[in-house]
């Protein structure tokens, strides 16, 4: 028993070209249950199996046509894809949501510090633009620390969680408040 | 604008290098270059300042004081370069938040330059 399409009457030279189908496109029947077919008797990744066909149809059911192996791929990247979305949503751990919590404590505490600075400022009694650019110092300083806590967040946020810590911690190291702790 | 598109299109975020900026980004760096320039021009200021007046006090300028003084003026400068290089890798509105974290934080610098001055 030859091969089907070879009794077809209508069969074009290379119809059955695995790459002609495009991915995802209605293909014709034929082709549908040989996709189907090499899907559940290939079960691995890439199969390689030796050519012991019963009859030519079942053999060529068998071989890992390029549409097969386009389709596995395409299945690996998205499994990959999957995996990093995954991963890059997944909750913080339980450690890094106390470290966390414990750094916000202290950039909360920093900003206290500052404002505090703030108000302990007693103005003279000319004001010039000395004075002003002081104040505007100031409120800058009082700014600085939610503002950095924020942006580390902000653009770490796709990072590893190691960047997120290294700057959280280079900011606590930047960010004390000297003009609060010596009474100023 | 055409060739603007092109090279902010061209710029991957991921890819090392200035090279990268675009036409936009270095925009922005050039608008916080001036914002930063006030800093610059307070800590100037205040070296000209402190200098003529511990010359006309007839006191020489120690070394801590030029210390404390030149730290003063460059703090804006290393904070921008600073700033410059951590958001190449970034999209525009990565640089400009890293711009805006630095313009304050040089305030922070600033003071506490002024108290560890006015304590010595």
């Amino acid at each position: 028993m030859s091969d089907r399409r070879d009794d077809d009457a209508l069969a074009w030279a290379g119809d059955d070209d695995p790459t002609l189908a495009p991915v995802g496109s209605a293909v014709e029947g034929d082709e549908i249950e040989e996709i189907d077919d090499a899907s559940v008797d290939e079960p691995g990744p890439a199969p390689v199996r030796t050519a012991a066909p019963t009859s030519a149809g079942a053999g060529r059911a068998a071989q890992p046509t390029v549409l097969d192996e386009a389709e596995d791929a395409e299945d690996r990247a998205a499994e990959r894809e999957l995996a990093e979305a995954e991963a890059a949503t997944k909750q913080l751990s339980s450690a890094a949501l106390i470290g966390m919590g414990i750094l916000g404590g202290v950039y909360l505490l920093y900003t206290i510090g500052w404002v505090v600075s703030f108000t302990r400022y007693q103005a003279p009694l000319t004001v010039d633009f000395s004075v002003v650019s002081y104040r505007i110092t100031q409120t800058l300083a009082i700014a600085a620390t939610p503002l950095w806590f924020v942006a580390t967040l902000l653009i770490t946020q796709r990072r590893d969680i190691r960047f997120r810590f290294l700057w959280l911690v280079l900011g606590v190291l930047v960010l004390v408040p000297w003009p609060f702790l010596m009474g100023v | 604008m055409g060739s603007t598109t092109t090279t902010s299109t061209s710029a991957a975020p991921a890819k090392r290098g200035f090279r990268t900026f675009g036409a936009s980004g270095w925009a922005v760096a050039v608008i916080f270059a001036f914002l930063f320039a006030y800093h610059l021009w307070g800590g100037i200021a205040n070296l000209i300042g402190v200098v003529s007046t511990f010359s006309s006090f007839g006191v020489a300028v120690t070394a801590e004081v030029w210390a404390l003084v030149i730290a003063y003026a460059v703090a804006p400068v290393v904070v921008y370069a600073a700033a410059l290089l951590i958001g190449r890798t970034l999209p525009n509105f990565g640089r400009v938040v890293v711009f805006v974290v630095g313009f304050a934080v040089v305030s922070v610098i600033s003071l506490d330059i002024l108290v560890v001055a006015s304590a010595s």
